[in-house]
């Protein structure tokens, strides 16, 4: 009896699959019932049927089973790979068992191309942007759950370890503070298996050389089910990160976005760690805002896992407004502040190259002061523009202004910045200079020297940064100055810490100064002879790096010798640019972060002075 | 002689009823084998020398992994296991390693299903860890060595079965909120993390839904831990908190 229950069990989804899988192909997407992988498949190649000049479907890599993972791309001009557009990434499935996350990427997908044509929002996302959307990271996994002799509630993909268990957890095993206990597991049988090394998985592999190849990621968003959370960076340890309320702003916003729709009130932390997740690789290594939503229901065992069908119209509409003003963020660009003088908005503004920053990116001629002139401890003005690209008053743009010591790498915000003022104002179509005090710090900043660097942040509902790097975003300049008095003598002592919690080579590079004049930048310490290098000094021979090596939180000072030619009369001055990149030395993409001082250095027959200049 | 002809619907279901029959076949030579115990194989993967070295980090790793193509088994902690040519460890000499050849009996791990035989501490003896407690038999993890040191003591080993091992479904019961990050640590799958309705952060506790093995489960109960075996689905009579 009871064998003959199972074989009528088996036989209702055979002929489930039977018929679903011979369906007719129809658009819209049905969401009445999940889909199985074969379904996603088609409705994928549908989409790009329905919208050929605006969708393209791509693999970016095999799992291991050799399934494709499959990218949906969205843009105007979609058979074209526009280095100048933004990428804005969707990942759906880590999990196998998480199907409503596969559906809530196919409706995201689904209702963008369908909005072109209607929603000026829309169109212009699309035509200034190139999104990508995966729905199922995880295929192998994924077919498994579908599969009749596999298991519903399957969390890994589907690798056989070599202790006999199946499966490495996907979103255990990026890069980024990958192999730590506290927030995955070592042991293979576990449903956290982090691996046996970062990125031992051909899923992960793909999913991070896709991101490498890509010009200019923005944002990225992992769905995962559930619990209706919005999780940002990081994972892999309670502590804020850097740029922590840029991400917390983001998230806030979104919760909001996702509460507007059907009421429901995502919440913002899960309560324990998780390392070697998605996220963290992204803001950790790129510093591109990711994050996690932990979709419908709220709580539950494994029927968390398979709520009713009922539920995924909901919980996709609902998400659909957080993604989309991602989106617009990411292809905006509303109100902004320029980098430099010529600097119109692109983001990036600025790219690290051989021979340094392809722009003075600290240098945005938007924030000045009043006097131009600094003094220790005098309060002057300060003022920032902003300019408004949108043709219309825009009303609610908060400024927020900072200061801090310019390391060499700079982030706005950061845990050490000094708040010196901010202000919410309405932006006419024609710009608007905000204007605060700013009482000049009196002596020396961490390392010695008279500079500071003034930082300012644009924030509106509709124009958001996207991550804490000046170059990255038209939302963030950054000015550095000096204070008086000048810098005496014949060095300039250039410091730079790395702050990005990795090993990393800093590179330092002087802009070529006119016939006559010397610039002596200090080499690079040799490597120590001896049998037993460090792990930093092993790292930079792997990769064959030549710049001083620094460890994470390592400040050096590098003295900068200025020589001036023999018939220097006093007064000669020439300016000197100082560029300086943290590349860390890791593998993959190894993404230069820093920026540089801009000095006008005057001999003076008894010594040169140096200042800050513009 | 009248031709009989078939509906596309009953096609449909004489299709289904075939691929029933297979998967049902399926299914009882795959008992079947299970039953008879099948092989475990207590050899390493690869007949290849393993190799050691320290490294910092998974940085580290990556990078020999991406610069000299090394072939990875394992990282553990600061233990990198691979396999690696002479060349390769000439290499890696120069590069400031010090690579040093591991017993692979003990590098490689299994898990595997033991008959029920005598006192579960009689068989933790043999340096296993018992992951499972099912009827007739033990679900235990172990390096190669200690397996081959079980069978030679005559313990009957089989292989995992398609769906071994399977988790239990749990509900365990923290005080405080940091206690979650506690029962993350011990490695059980957390499915929701709920709180009792109307009670605030830091107030009546929490109710964890979650999967665990039996090996966890004893270290959950052993630090303090109220831990309920639960059917397949979770009851769900809380409201989601912020833990």
């Amino acid at each position: 009896m009871r064998d003959r229950t199972l074989i009528l069990r088996l036989a209702a989804v055979a002929a489930c699959v039977w018929t679903s899988d011979t369906t007719a192909r129809a658009l819209p997407i049905d969401f009445s019932s999940f889909h199985t992988p074969s379904q996603v498949n088609t409705i994928l190649a549908d989409l790009e049927a329905a919208h050929p000049t605006l969708c393209k479907v791509t693999s970016l890599g095999s799992s291991l089973e050799g399934r494709p993972i499959n990218v949906i791309k969205i843009s105007d001009d979609v058979t074209v790979d526009d280095a100048g557009e933004g990428d804005v990434v969707f990942f759906a499935l880590h999990h196998a068992r998480e199907w409503i996350s596969v559906e809530t990427a196919l409706y995201l997908a689904e209702r963008l191309l369908n909005e072109y044509a209607t929603v000026p929002q829309v169109k212009a996302a699309i035509d200034n942007l190139e999104i990508w959307i995966v729905p199922v990271a995880n295929p192998d996994g994924y077919a498994w759950t579908h599969n009749t002799s596999g298991y519903r509630y399957w969390r890994k993909n589907r690798r056989m370890n070599s202790d006999g268990t199946r499966g490495v957890d996907l979103n255990r095993n990026w890069g980024y503070q990958w192999g730590l206990d506290s927030g995955s597991s070592p042991t293979p049988v576990n449903d956290e298996f982090r691996g046996t090394a970062a990125f031992s998985e051909p899923e992960t592999t793909a999913m991070r050389d896709f991101l490498a190849g890509l010009h200019n990621v923005k944002t990225l968003l992992t769905y995962h089910s559930f619990s209706e959370l919005f999780l940002r960076p990081w994972g892999y340890t309670t502590a804020d990160p850097p740029g922590e309320p840029t991400l917390s702003r983001l998230a806030t916003r979104s919760i909001a976005a996702i509460a507007a729709v059907h009421g429901h009130t995502y919440g913002e932390t899960i309560g324990y760690t998780a390392s070697g997740e998605t996220t963290d690789y992204l803001w950790g290594e790129m510093r591109v805002s990711a994050f996690t939503p932990e979709l419908r229901p709220t709580t539950g065992g494994l029927s968390g896992f398979s709520p009713p069908a009922s539920a995924i119209l909901p919980t996709a509409e609902e998400n659909y407004p957080a993604a989309l003003a991602l989106i617009h963020d990411a292809g905006s660009r509303e109100v902004w502040i320029r980098d430099y003088v010529g600097d119109t908005g692109a983001e990036p503004s600025a790219v690290w190259t051989v021979s340094g920053w392809s722009h003075a990116f600290w240098t945005s001629p938007d924030i000045s002061t009043v006097p131009a002139t600094l003094e220790q401890g005098a309060t002057v003005t300060l003022n920032v523009h902003v300019s408004n690209s949108t043709g219309a008053s825009k009303a609610g743009v908060k400024v927020d202004v900072y200061y801090t010591d310019p390391r060499i790498s700079l982030e706005f915000p950061n845990p050490s910045a000094v708040l010196i003022g901010t202000t919410t104002v309405t932006v006419p179509a024609g710009g608007l200079t905000v204007s605060m005090p700013w009482t000049v710090p009196v002596g020396a900043n961490s390392w010695g020297e008279l500079h500071w660097c003034v930082g300012a942040v644009l924030q509106h509902t509709t124009d958001m940064p996207l991550t804490t790097r000046a170059e990255r975003t038209s939302n963030v300049g950054i000015r550095n100055f000096q204070t008086e008095p000048l810098l005496v003598g014949t060095n300039l002592i250039v410091a730079a810490t790395n702050f990005l919690e990795i090993d990393a080579e800093l590179a330092v590079v002087v802009d070529r100064l006119p016939p006559g004049w010397e610039v002596k930048v200090p080499e690079p310490p040799k490597p120590r002879p001896g049998p037993r290098p460090t792990s930093i000094e092993r790292k930079a021979r792997l990769l064959r790096a030549q710049g001083r090596l620094l460890a994470p939180d390592e400040t050096v000072y590098l003295p900068i010798r200025i020589v001036p030619p023999p018939n220097a009369r006093p007064g000669d001055a020439v300016d000197l640019t100082v560029h300086g990149a943290l590349l860390p030395l890791v593998p993959g993409q190894r993404d230069a972060v820093g920026n540089g001082f801009t000095y006008r250095v005057v001999f003076d027959p008894e010594r040169l002075l140096a200042q800050g200049r513009d | 002689m009248q031709r009989t002809t078939t509906t596309p619907a009953v096609r449909s279901s004489l299709f289904a009823g075939l691929l029933a029959l297979a998967a049902c076949l399926g299914a009882c030579c795959c008992w079947k084998e299970h039953g008879k115990g099948g092989i475990v194989p207590l050899e390493p993967p690869d007949s290849r020398a393993v190799w050691s070295i320290e490294v910092a980090d998974a940085a580290e790793a990556g990078l020999l992994e991406q610069e000299l193509q090394l072939q990875l088994v394992r990282q553990e902690g600061t233990k990198l296991y691979f396999y690696a040519t002479e060349n390769l460890r000439g290499r890696l000499q120069e590069l400031g390693y010090e690579p040093a050849e591991a017993n692979p009996f003990e590098v490689f791990r299994r898990v595997v299903l033991v008959e029920r035989r005598g006192a579960e501490e009689s068989l933790r003896g043999y340096g296993v860890q018992v992951i499972n407690r099912e009827e007739r038999h033990w679900v235990v993890e172990a390096s190669l060595a200690n397996l081959r040191a079980l069978a030679r003591a005559g313990y009957r080993l089989l292989p995992l079965g398609a769906h071994d091992p399977r988790p239990r479904l749990v509900l365990i019961r923290v005080g405080k909120d940091e206690e979650v990050q506690r029962v993350n640590e011990l490695h059980v799958d957390i499915f929701s993390v709920s709180r009792p309705g109307g009670a605030t952060v830091g107030g009546q506790g929490l109710v964890i839904c979650g999967a665990a093995f039996d090996n966890q489960i004893d270290r959950l109960r052993q630090e303090g831990f109220e831990v309920e075996l639960t059917s397949d689905v979770c009851p769900t009579p809380y409201e989601r908190g912020k833990p």
